[in-house]
């Protein structure tokens, strides 16, 4: 029988405790830290108006007070890591001394953690990246948002300036119609919406319930009325019902023969590079979101989260939105991935948070519709 | 110093003599007793009384007015004018009984095969049953929609190729589908709990029923199932409760053919953010009285326990029964349980992680195969920070689960005044739901001024509340079968209070301990719903990186993500089951 040495036991049991409980005790973010002040002349509202000479002196002292408040920048996004590193590091890329802490989650407990952090007077979010879903509730409902125009706002024309969003739309992401292409060619696929109230469709197409903001979307365009009438028509043809990002799995395997709606953004676009037989359509309206970035009232690190909105709508990060993310940036001219050219031949309808509706109300449609009915 | 020390030293030896009117109030075993219910008061009590509290609310507790006393029964209002909630409520128990039914029958078939027969490659089966567990949640109904949904299955697909019929073999999205699914996910659970109960039983009760004449069968169904009764009438409601509460399979395959359970209809109800955590609660509400009732009708055995203790002063012997011509026939049975408990889906998770993006079965495929997304899983930024982390939660919460458990089972079995108090502290969290658990200490780590919120500690209080529910009973069961005479001698031999539990019970409890530190390890890395309100940049763990990865629709990178979580997992159980054997502990997996 092995004999245990007792000596060794009594050292090293209560070392190993300790390492434990010294680790354990790391982690804690900065919510604990009173928010850094930002200096008085850089808290300003907007940027827009200044010359560049008073641009170029407000970026350099922007940047002074990013490193004295210790570079860091706390992002809260709903998306994987993986879906804003390649942005994120281009930022840091520019910025080096920034340390990113990223937060992800679901929607609902993002949303749920800023506002509980805030309401107990330990903010720890900087920036926020959501969509009118996050507007409403955020920034109209809470009043949590930041009110600051970067400078290159001032570049947008009116069809994508957003001017009641306390918010940056920096770019955008379209929906669209999903098909198998084994089991469906390019003449068969459904060219429009309305397609898939045919009863050869019956039983064939799987809708994703977790895409809220194109039912908002498609009723915003269509008009309420004739939105919930196409709708309806489209659940009495019996589509299959399915949550989450594996309805493009399902595609894929044969589950379903078509798939919608679905973001075309670079989740889908590796899938086809890596030989997925999927195709996306466009309709001949597509439905688009806006990504909207939220600087955050009481952000521990203001001037950090001041530079990291004057990036987001700078040329520099415009002119690699396409490549980076595979979305189309909000400034017209800027390069769009190449995979979204035909995108921008159909009608672009922004879903926005002034033409969403009543959330409540939206959210009992289309779960009455697609889900409970 | 001296004095302190003297004093300290009357106090642990219960003689307390300075203050004569203290003596039999501070005794170690009362200061024991105090702290655990602090705690447990602590960790229990005060998200229940926020989930009740906040279910007559129509406020958030961040809200001015939420601690006012205004209440409305607007809630429970809510919960019953969609006129859902009664139709749900059966959709949940045909879904709950029915899973329970077949974790039950499983799960007690593999323990008795493990524990109690001489059936070949019994370690192999204990570890194959308990390693479904390391399946990250998130991928288990994928893995049977591609092994059993109707159009494309592979088991459906391989009975149409081999009968020539359009027909379907198994529908995965049906009730029956989602019951046996979900069934076989609380397998290892059940297993654990009943395998402690029949090694620890003794053989010696059997032996004298064949001796007086009785077979084999009848000595096990008049003998050794009722010994085993309590533990297993424990296991089963905690297999219920947890059924009722399952979300994952109910929402994910359910959703197909809109059945909806309890969970899935919280989901649904409340998606709107921020959360209408009032109408959550009010539906934990009715979840909290089942479980109560649950816990009331557990109890009945609880008071019986004296009956059942088969650990006693007087040595004992657990002899295996021998199978006899039935080892074969039994053997390939077993295997056919666990073929459905964990090679299915563990072949479908492998397969998924050596392809792209799901592909069915073909020669192609097969020579396509590659490792790419374990290349992607090990590139993931965060991989092994979220490891690491669930790691470290994981060894913490484990220890204050298992020392919570431990003593609250010890007070409710030696029926100690409040002991029955600390019985229900650590029964009643099974009833709330994880989004519950997560809101409530969101809020409590937030006001108070403590720095606990994002850091490990907020994850380690948390997990010990949801899943100290589960260890409990596991203790609970096993300290039911040791007889109090045990560290009573000890403690006539001049041991203390402390020494007696430490050098006896905690010895015998340990095939129980290592189980509850076996499922709070597992459990650490796969819990989502808290750890996404909690968990913040530095303390993500292993599920909200599977969840990032899952929700990129990196599918095959979180396969990959499970089989090496999968891999690591068989390391540490191989480990646990050489460490029961060198215990001399019978059947520990």
């Amino acid at each position: 029988m092995r004999r245990r040495n007792p000596t060794l036991l009594k050292v090293t049991a209560p070392l190993t405790a300790a390492a434990f409980v010294m680790a354990a005790c790391g982690g804690g973010d900065d919510a604990d830290a009173a928010t850094t002040a930002l200096p008085e002349e850089l808290a300003v509202a907007s940027t827009v108006d200044m010359t560049d000479e008073e641009y170029a002196e407000y970026m350099t002292a922007l940047e002074e007070a990013s490193k004295a408040e210790g570079g860091v920048l706390s992002y809260y996004f709903s998306a994987p890591a993986a879906a804003a590193e390649n942005q994120i590091n281009l930022f840091i890329e520019e910025y080096p001394w920034v340390e990113l802490e990223y937060t992800s989650g679901g929607t609902l407990e993002l949303i749920e953690r800023v506002i509980t952090e805030n309401a107990a007077g330990r903010p720890s979010a900087d920036v926020l990246q959501g969509g009118p879903l996050e507007d409403n509730t955020l920034c109209r409902d809470e009043g949590l948002c930041l009110a600051y125009d970067p400078r290159g706002e001032g570049d947008l024309p009116a069809d994508r300036a957003y001017p009641d969003c306390v918010c940056s739309v920096a770019d955008f992401f379209t929906f669209h119609i999903t098909y198998n292409t084994n089991n469906v060619t390019a003449a068969e696929a459904p060219q429009t919406y309305e397609d898939l109230t045919d009863p050869k469709w019956r039983g064939r197409f799987g809708i994703n319930i977790d895409q809220l903001d194109w039912f908002a979307g498609m009723l915003a365009e269509m008009g309420e009325q004739d939105g919930l009438a196409l709708m309806e028509a489209i659940a009495a043809n019996e589509p299959v019902v399915y949550a989450g990002a594996d309805g493009l799995e399902k595609l894929s395997a044969g589950e379903f023969d078509v798939a919608f709606p679905q973001s075309a953004t670079r989740t889908v676009r590796d899938l086809i590079a890596d030989g997925a037989p999927i195709e996306i359509v466009t309709t001949p309206v597509t439905i688009a979101q806006p990504d909207m970035y939220f600087p955050l009232r009481n952000a521990p690190h203001p001037a950090t989260t001041r530079l990291y909105m004057e990036w987001l709508m700078s040329d520099d990060w415009q002119n690699k939105v396409g490549e980076a993310v595979v979305k189309v940036p909000i400034k017209e001219g800027s390069p769009i991935p190449s995979s979204a050219e035909g995108i921008l031949d159909s009608e672009l309808f922004f879903e926005t948070t002034d033409n969403f509706g009543d959330y409540d109300t939206r959210v009992e449609q289309h779960q009455s519709i697609f889900v409970t009915g | 110093m001296t004095t302190l020390v003297d004093s300290w030293a009357r106090l642990t030896t219960g003689r307390v003599t300075r203050f004569p009117a203290l003596r039999g109030v501070f005794t170690p075993r009362s200061v024991v007793y105090g702290l655990v219910l602090i705690i447990l008061l602590a960790q229990v009590a005060l998200p229940i009384a926020i989930l009740l509290f906040t279910s007559f609310k129509d406020a958030r507790p961040t809200d001015a007015d939420f601690f006012s006393l205004s209440f409305t029964l607007e809630n429970f209002r809510d919960a019953f004018a969609s006129g859902r909630l009664l139709s749900v409520t059966w959709t949940t128990v045909q879904f709950a009984g029915g899973s329970t039914l077949v974790a039950l029958a499983l799960g007690t078939f593999l323990a008795w095969i493990v524990a109690r027969t001489n059936a070949p490659f019994r370690n192999l089966v204990g570890v194959l049953t308990i390693v479904q567990m390391a399946v990250p949640g998130i991928l288990v109904p994928v893995a049977w929609t591609f092994l059993a949904s109707p159009k494309i299955g592979a088991i459906n697909v391989a009975w149409r190729n081999l009968t020539g019929t359009d027909g379907t073999l198994f529908n995965v999205y049906s009730m029956q589908g989602l019951i046996l699914v979900n069934g076989l996910t609380m397998v290892p659970m059940v297993y654990l709990f009943v395998v402690t109960v029949f090694s620890s039983m003794n053989s010696s009760l059997e032996e004298a029923a064949e001796v007086s004449g009785a077979s084999k069968l009848r000595a096990v169904r008049d003998i050794s199932l009722p010994l085993a009764a309590p533990g297993i009438a424990a296991v089963a409601i905690m297999a219920l409760m947890r059924a009722w509460e399952a979300f994952e399979i109910p929402w994910f395959l359910g959703v197909n053919e809109k059945i909806f359970t309890y969970a899935s209809e919280i989901y649904l109800r409340t998606s709107t953010p921020p959360s209408n955590v009032g109408l959550v609660s009010t539906y934990a509400v009715f979840m909290l009285l089942g479980a109560v009732v649950m816990i009331w009708w557990y109890d009945r055995f609880n008071q019986a326990g004296e009956r059942y203790a088969v650990i006693s002063g007087k040595n004992f012997s657990s002899v295996r029964m021998d199978l006899g011509r039935w080892r074969m026939p039994v053997t390939i049975l077993t295997f056919a349980v666990l073929t459905l408990v964990i090679l299915l889906p563990l072949f479908m998770l492998l397969w998924m992680s050596l392809n792209p993006f799901f592909r069915q079965f073909s020669w192609d495929a097969v020579t396509s195969l590659s490792l790419d997304s374990y290349v992607a899983a090990l590139q993931t930024p965060n991989i092994m920070q979220g490891f690491v982390n669930s790691l470290l939660v994981g060894v913490l919460a484990s220890v204050g689960v298992l020392t919570l458990s431990t003593l609250a089972a010890w007070f409710s079995a030696r029926r100690v005044p409040g002991g029955r108090l600390l019985y229900l502290l650590t029964s009643v969290p099974m009833a709330l739901p994880n989004v519950i658990v997560g809101v409530s200490f969101l809020w409590i780590f937030l006001i108070t001024p403590l720095p606990i919120y994002s850091t490990h500690w907020a994850l380690v209080i948390a997990y010990i509340t949801i899943i100290i529910a589960v260890v409990s009973r596991l203790v609970s069961a096993r300290m039911l079968q040791i007889s109090s005479e045990l560290e009573e001698a000890a403690q006539v031999a001049g041991a203390s209070f402390a020494r007696a539990i430490w050098t006896i019970v905690v010895p015998l409890l340990s095939p129980a301990l290592l189980a509850g530190a076996l499922i709070t390890m597992v459990m650490s890395f796969r819990e989502l719903q808290t750890t996404l309100y909690l968990a913040g940049p530095q303390t993500r763990t292993a599920a909200v990186v599977m969840f990032d990865m899952a929700g990129d629709g990196q599918f095959s990178t979180v396969a990959a993500f499970g089989i090496v979580t999968f891999a690591v997992l068989l390391v540490g159980l191989v480990g646990y089951n050489r460490l029961n054997a060198r215990m001399g502990l019978e059947g520990g997996l």
